[in-house]
């Protein structure tokens, strides 16, 4: 970039040279022309064969009667003779024959080496044919060329430096709006926007937009996905209601037999639905939905788990370190953390303690005080493909879902013993969503 | 204790009608979110059970929107969608219990009376005064004494909610708002009549007569 830019100017330079210098040589001809003109209509002819020519009163620049002034005029008579101008003392410029008409410029170089422009011209006058030529000395011309071309240098640099100047500006100002986009982008990786600002300069504009109507539909299909599976749980759960009541009440029309057949396998319907249906509910790290915020939602969270367990006087604790955030769907980590404390909550006796910790990620610790689990147990709890409903008893439908919700964040769970509290603590980390979007 | 259902499937509306009324409770229903909000804030029902996917106004806005104009009703939240987000936004919203879809009925009807004793300041989990004690599964009242008495269902409403009310002076327009629902004949003589049944059965001194006031139960042991 820079160095086409620098090409750029140095051919614009280059041309500026040439043409300044073309320019003051054209001039310089045309006078030097002028003067030629003025010694024709000065030059007198005799009648007489064998007199000299003579040159009459020219108005000529005085410099010519100058030795050594710089201007020189040498006029070749035909068949022979010359007549040169007094300053043209030591110079010895070879003056050709010309025919009339003919016209010629010459760059040569003086006696002493300085350069001359010379221009010839054969000429016929009265019958004579002669040649003028005429010379001029260029090194004062060219000496303030010279001055003016290091001038020309001196702003053609000049110029590059600003153009270089207002271009990096230019690059920067709309690099900076692609900075804003890249902020912009960051931030809905962490959900705090819903879509990219449109304020773009106007050759990335259609790229935002395309994005943007990108994640109008996929946000939208999501909640499309959601809602049907909502609509499918309701529709289901109807009849399933009637079911398990009518199973309820039955009474002597089937037998008792009978009558628990329905109820188990209606339960077990129930159960089945409850649990794939909130499997296809989970939105996963890629979604664009509403995001979980721990200070708004573990107020809400504690004070209903209190509520639902107020006959027992849990006292759910929890503690958010500093710079700690859960950057995933809120319906997901209500989920997970509902079924988590929820859990706890279960089996404790009286505390629930749950802290959130930043490592690369968030760390969740929900711990309690209730009679928790044997190593044997740990191991089949972690044990991968095993339905943690089916498989343990009391640590119910819940850890299920907990498990798949983990798995969906790539995230990971464990079970230990709370050195704290004596009951099951539970552990799980889930990796920061927005620096590996899968 | 008068309950008002707000729900929107007709065929399990009319089951939990049956068996909530079998249970000893006034239940009035509201088919849609509309009726549903006025019935609430206009009746002084004992606790709401509110399905939360209502035709016209949602179960949620329902709620929230009693809550901003201080009504405090117990409710008792149903959904379809047994998931924490929504057990979340109904506790924001004021909701006193949830209880997922599909249920046993024995557990809505627990969780009704769980909530309407928490309401009175009742931790225990049966209606009992110094001297009588009120089975709400058989609906009879037994005294100190190895002496059970069968209650018919409005003897059994009116006992309940005045048990529950121990010591409050509660006129009879109080007392048959909580014992009928809104498409019962309503005649204050009818309140006296049963107030007399239930002395013969428990006692003249339990129940006394304020005059132009009321009654008030009071059980003089206590």
């Amino acid at each position: 970039m820079v160095v086409s830019l620098v090409l750029l100017m140095l051919l614009f330079w280059w041309a500026g040279s040439l043409a300044s210098m073309l320019l003051t040589e054209s001039f310089v001809y045309s006078r030097l022309r002028t003067d030629a003109d003025s010694l024709v209509a000065a030059l007198d002819f005799p009648e007489l064969e064998l007199d000299q020519p003579r040159l009459g009163e020219a108005r000529l620049n005085p410099a010519y009667e100058e030795p050594s002034s710089g201007k020189y005029y040498f006029i070749r008579l035909q068949p022979e003779g010359e007549i040169t101008s007094r300053s043209a003392w030591e110079q010895t410029l070879p003056i050709p024959h010309m025919a009339a008409g003919q016209l010629r410029k010459v760059k040569t170089m003086g006696v002493a080496g300085e350069p001359l422009l010379l221009w010839l011209g054969g000429f016929s006058k009265q019958g004579h044919g002669f040649t003028i030529g005429i010379a001029e000395d260029i090194t004062p011309i060219e000496a303030r060329l010279t001055i003016f071309q290091w001038y020309f240098a001196a702003i053609s640099l000049l110029l590059l430096v600003a153009l270089l100047v207002v271009q990096h500006l230019i690059v920067r100002r709309s690099v900076q709006k692609l900075e804003a986009i890249r902020s912009d982008m960051n931030k809905l990786g962490h959900g705090e926007v819903m879509s990219l600002s449109e304020d773009v300069p106007s050759e990335v504009l259609p790229l935002v937009q395309e994005f943007n109507r990108l994640l109008m539909r996929f946000d939208k299909r999501l909640k499309q996905s959601r809602n049907s599976v909502g609509n499918l749980a309701h529709s289901l759960k109807g009849p399933l209601n009637l079911l398990l009541r009518s199973s309820d009440t039955a009474g002597g029309s089937v037998s008792s037999k009978q009558q628990e057949a329905i109820a188990q396998n209606s339960e077990r319907i129930h159960q089945l639905i409850e649990s794939e249906l909130k499997r296809a509910r989970l939105a996963g790290r890629s979604a664009a939905g509403q995001l979980f915020d721990l200070e708004e939602e573990l107020p809400a969270l504690c004070g209903l788990l209190k509520q639902e367990y107020s006959d027992k006087n849990v006292d759910i604790r929890y503690n958010i370190a500093a710079g700690a955030e859960v950057t995933h769907d809120r319906q997901d980590m209500l989920e997970l953390i509902g079924n988590l404390l929820d859990n706890a909550a279960k089996w404790a006796n009286s505390v629930v303690m749950f802290t959130v910790r930043e490592a690369n990620g968030v760390l969740l610790d929900i711990e309690d005080d209730g009679p928790g689990c044997s190593p044997d147990e740990f191991v089949r709890l972690t044990q991968r493909g095993v339905r943690l409903d089916e498989s343990v008893s009391g640590h119910g439908l819940g850890l299920s879902i907990v498990r798949d919700i983990v798995d969906t964040y790539d995230g990971t769970l464990e079970f230990s013993t709370s050195t704290r509290l004596g009951g099951l603590r539970v552990s799980v980390f889930l990796p920061d969503g927005a620096s590996d979007p899968t | 204790m008068r309950l008002l259902l707000i729900e929107d499937d007709i065929e399990l509306t009319n089951y939990l009608r049956a068996d909530l009324v079998k249970a000893g409770f006034a239940v009035d229903i509201a088919d849609n979110g509309i009726d549903g909000e006025f019935l609430g804030d206009s009746e002084p029902y004992d606790a709401i059970v509110l399905d939360l996917g209502l035709p016209q106004k949602s179960g949620l806005d329902i709620l929230a929107a009693w809550r901003k104009r201080q009504n405090r009703v117990p409710v008792i939240v149903l959904t379809a969608r047994d998931a924490w987000y929504e057990r979340v936004d109904g506790f924001k919203a004021g909701a006193d219990d949830y209880l997922g879809k599909p249920f046993h009925i024995e557990e809505l009807i627990a969780r009704i009376r769980a909530l309407i004793y928490r309401q009175h300041g009742k931790m225990s989990h049966c209606i009992e005064t110094a001297t009588l004690r009120l089975d709400e599964d058989v609906q009879q009242v037994e005294m100190g004494d190895d002496v059970a008495h069968q209650l018919t269902g409005t003897e059994f409403r009116l006992l309940r909610y005045m048990m529950l009310n121990n010591g409050k002076i509660l006129s009879k327009t109080n007392l048959s708002d909580h014992v009928y629902d809104q498409d019962s004949e309503r005649d204050s003589n009818l309140i006296e009549v049963y107030v007399r049944r239930l002395r013969e059965k428990i006692g003249n001194h339990m129940i006394l007569t304020k005059r132009g006031q009321g009654y008030v139960f009071n059980d003089p042991t206590n």
